[in-house]
């Protein structure tokens, strides 16, 4: 032993190592069920399509209709877009992962998740208020951007940390995008509401559609007997 | 020591466990609370065939629990492990760590063992 340890020392912290790598192990094989189900995309397109949806909202304006008809065709297209997912979800994803229940730890991360969700409309909902009550607080509105990036941030941080997917975090930061352009360059006049929404909708999109394709990719149907199984 | 006091020796391993497909099974469904076969072949990189015959045993051995219900017209299988198949696995581990530990090789023979 050339640090002056016995043998029986170095054994007894192999044996040690050896029962924190088998826990780390599990805990490693947890994470890595769990993440497949966010590494199918559908997440990521669904998110960048609600955000594409807010440009779109603009060409509805253009068109002319009565308040209640765009607001029924902006509702029909977000469910369209909503219920695309929980189609694909349940015909692509699911014969290729299977479903599992997940276990008490990874429940109550998915509960903190539901709470930063929850506190995050809930400020939105106070910020929408604000106006409505008043006069806002002189300056309020001139940082309004930087408390959304903030709360942008905090609240995909957040997720990323609580459902084990980094790229979440990089969400937070395009998903005030539109709202800092049009703080600097105006009401979209530099840049354009397509473009501004745009622009970041597409980034994630595309990496929902790239994220897809692998998935569909590493993850074929195995066609067999699952009979076998019941 | 192992858990339940007895001798530590690999022959009081629970063979059940010890077999690696099953071993691999119990470890799957040890991290959730349950999950359909789909997920499990999936998971596990294992044949339907070996699937089938790996947890009859295992549900034999009252380690795993299968629960058969329809979803609409599709049958539905949900897997879990059960209380004495997490305890199983988990007086495996300890047995294997109270195995490997009395493990006494000459200094300097194995570097793994060095401080």
């Amino acid at each position: 032993m050339g640090s002056g340890m016995s043998d029986s020392d170095s054994i007894g912290i192999a044996a040690e190592e050896a029962a924190t790598m088998a826990q780390d192990d599990l805990k490693t094989l947890e994470r890595r069920a769990f993440r497949k189900f966010y590494e199918d995309g559908l997440f990521d397109v669904f998110l960048g399509l609600v955000m594409a949806m807010t440009s779109v909202g603009d060409f509805i304006d253009h068109l002319g209709l009565s308040d209640g008809a765009a607001l029924a065709l902006t509702i029909a297209l977000f469910g369209s877009v909503t219920g695309g997912m929980i189609w694909l979800r349940r015909r692509v994803v699911r014969p290729r992962l299977g479903v599992f229940k997940p276990g008490p730890a990874r429940r109550r991360r998915i509960r903190g998740v539901r709470l930063v969700l929850a506190a995050s409309v809930a400020l939105g909902l106070l910020g929408a208020a604000v106006p409505l009550l008043g006069e806002p607080p002189a300056g309020i509105m001139e940082w309004a951007p930087f408390i959304f990036l903030a709360n942008s941030v905090v609240v995909f941080g957040l997720m990323a940390y609580f459902l084990d997917v980094p790229r979440f975090l990089l969400y937070g930061f395009l998903f005030p995008a539109p709202m800092i352009a049009d703080f600097w360059w105006g009401p979209y006049g530099l840049v354009g509401t397509v473009v501004a929404f745009g622009i970041p909708a597409a980034i994630i999109v595309g990496i929902g559609l790239f994220k897809l394709s692998r998935f569909l990719r590493d993850y074929p149907i195995r066609e067999g007997e699952a009979s076998r199984v019941c | 020591m192992s858990a339940s006091g007895g001798a530590t020796g690999p022959a009081d391993l629970d063979r059940v466990v010890h077999e690696p497909a099953r071993l691999l099974i119990m470890t799957n469904l040890f991290v959730v609370d349950s999950a359909d076969a789909t997920w499990l072949l999936q998971q596990t990189g294992l044949t339907w065939g070996n699937i089938a015959s790996h947890l009859r045993r295992l549900e034999e051995s009252g380690y795993v629990a299968v629960a058969k219900s329809f979803k609409g017209r599709k049958p539905r299988t949900t897997l879990s492990l059960t209380d004495a198949g997490r305890k199983a696995l988990l007086d495996y581990r300890e047995r294997m760590l109270g195995a490997l530990s009395p493990v006494d090789p000459p200094a300097g023979q194995d570097p793994r063992f060095e401080g």
